[in-house]
């Protein structure tokens, strides 16, 4: 697989290998798998917006449109065959009931002539079936699992933990989202507008890496960045 | 240098007085007579009504000071302003530092040089238009805009703030407002807290109105020094270099470096 990268490949996209398949990371926080054009997103929590504002926290509505936008322009990026949401698409168990009229429409014009799987996860377990789709718990290609909450197995990409990482040079420090990978195993970030993160320096994540000597690949403003994990904070 | 109290309208006139009048300068102690004298002679002591602008190298960068004595917020927003420009000019500034009196850029191009060739306009980039497109385009993605909005959403209640001890959940009940202040941004422009955020930042953070009375002021009035080492006015402002934070935006630079340094550790 390594033999198909060029050297422009290297520098304009990220790459991130797990039990040896690499998958393009990219910079919206989405991986693609380029032989199966397999698209995958975690953590969309679509109406986190209105769910807040249900509980009195009245956040702007703008979210599930913000999110579905940011995922339809990484859809025609990569015009994907199959498109996996890893879980937490919806924030909660009602959520889907009030997607609008036209967040509706936009989910399943995204839908047309791909397939769709929701895999299920802890803030929506029991998905519909009128949302488009298939839904699974988890769901096996090659060598790779795809399941919402990381269980630390070799060959397994998930979501859920939503690892961000800071980073600091020189006395300025910024945090962003970003991939945890060690080669074996990977965690996405979450891909939704009003998802919050996890540092990767986490005890969530000494779990499922073991070793400290996996890498956090953040999802900086016009490139991906490769950076150590025992680097961020 | 003081607090963080920027230098009042009416000291900073004063202040800009006593150094244009030469007779003035008897009430001074000794010492800063001297200071201002060698000033006189290696450069100039600025005028009241003008602008003075000097550039001179130092170690390997080159350096441009410039004195409008309107108090550090002023001229922090025209470092943040004014490097911008620079960068689109090629001068490849790498850093700003302010006191209350005067502001120091520094970058790699040799600014002297480029002013003598016609290649940096003084003028031009001293023009007030600065606070137009520039300022729009900075505001939208500073880092202060977003601290300016948090404020704003704790005290409409949009948030709680979270105290240091409070327990910390595993995945963020609380809000990032960064989060909201971006969705906003794009999708409801004119809302009420992002007005808000707005005129707070413009007012006791930015100090707008004062640096767009000091632009017009001295707009046709700056007076350029082509010096070969720093000034002794210079010297106050250039200590700060190190002692203050450089005032500037993190960006996918910094995240690059931290790469790098993997890159180098990996190679050696």
């Amino acid at each position: 697989m390594a033999m198909t990268r060029t050297a422009i490949d290297i520098v304009t996209r990220s790459w991130l290998d797990v039990a040896d398949v690499s998958l393009v990371a990219d910079l919206s926080g989405a991986l693609f798998w380029e032989e199966q054009r397999l698209l995958v997103v975690s953590d969309l929590h679509l109406e986190k917006g209105s769910s807040f504002a249900a509980r009195g926290v009245l956040l702007p509505p703008y979210d599930t449109v913000a999110t579905l936008g940011r995922l339809a322009a990484v859809i025609a990026r990569h015009d994907p065959r199959m498109v996996i949401a890893l879980g937490d698409s919806f924030h909660d168990r009602t959520a889907h009931e009030r997607l609008s009229d036209s967040d509706r429409d936009a989910l399943s014009a995204l839908q047309v002539r791909r397939d769709w799987i929701w895999i299920s996860g802890n803030h929506d377990p029991a998905l519909p079936s009128d949302l488009g789709g298939v839904v699974a718990t988890e769901v096996a290609i090659g060598p790779i699992a795809f399941r919402h909450e990381p269980t630390g197995a070799a060959g397994e990409i998930a979501g859920h933990l939503h690892p961000k990482a800071r980073v600091s040079t020189r006395g300025r420090s910024m945090e962003r989202r970003c991939f945890a990978c060690d080669g074996e195993r990977a965690v996405m970030p979450a891909f939704g507008a009003y998802t919050g993160g996890l540092s990767i320096r986490d005890a969530a994540f000494a779990k499922i890496f073991q070793t400290p000597g996996f890498m956090a690949h953040v999802l900086g403003d016009v490139r991906l960045h490769t950076i150590a994990a025992s680097r961020c904070y | 240098m003081g607090g963080k109290f920027p230098l009042s309208t009416y000291l900073a006139e004063r202040v800009r007085k006593l150094l244009d009048d030469k007779r003035a300068w008897n009430a001074l102690p000794e010492q800063v007579r001297d200071w201002l004298s060698l000033q006189r002679d290696i450069s100039k002591v600025p005028g009241v009504r003008e602008l003075l602008v000097e550039t001179f190298p130092r170690a390997d960068k080159h350096y441009l000071v410039c004195y409008p004595f309107e108090g550090r917020l002023a001229h922090q927003t025209l470092g943040m302003l004014l490097t911008r420009r620079m960068e689109r000019a090629r001068v490849r500034p790498l850093g700003f530092v302010a006191n209350e009196y005067a502001l120091a850029v520094w970058g790699l191009g040799d600014m002297s040089f480029m002013i003598r060739q016609g290649r940096l306009d003084l003028n031009a980039l001293f023009d007030p238009d600065m606070l137009g497109d520039d300022l729009e385009a900075w505001l939208a993605e500073s880092a202060l805009m977003k601290r300016t909005f948090r404020t704003c959403a704790v005290i409409s209640g949009l948030i709680a703030r979270r105290f240091t001890g409070e327990e910390k959940s595993r995945r963020q009940v609380l809000f990032s407002t960064d989060l909201i202040y971006d969705v906003l941004r794009k999708h409801q422009p004119d809302h009420v807290l992002l007005r808000g955020a707005r005129a707070d930042a413009a007012t006791g953070l930015l100090d707008l109105r004062r640096l767009g009375d000091m632009l017009l002021r001295i707009k046709g009035r700056i007076v350029h020094k082509e010096l070969d080492k720093v000034s002794p006015l210079a010297v106050p402002v250039m200590l700060e270099i190190g002692r203050e934070s450089v005032y500037g935006e993190a960006s996918d630079e910094l995240l690059a470096e931290a790469a790098d340094e993997l890159v180098k550790e990996a190679m050696s």
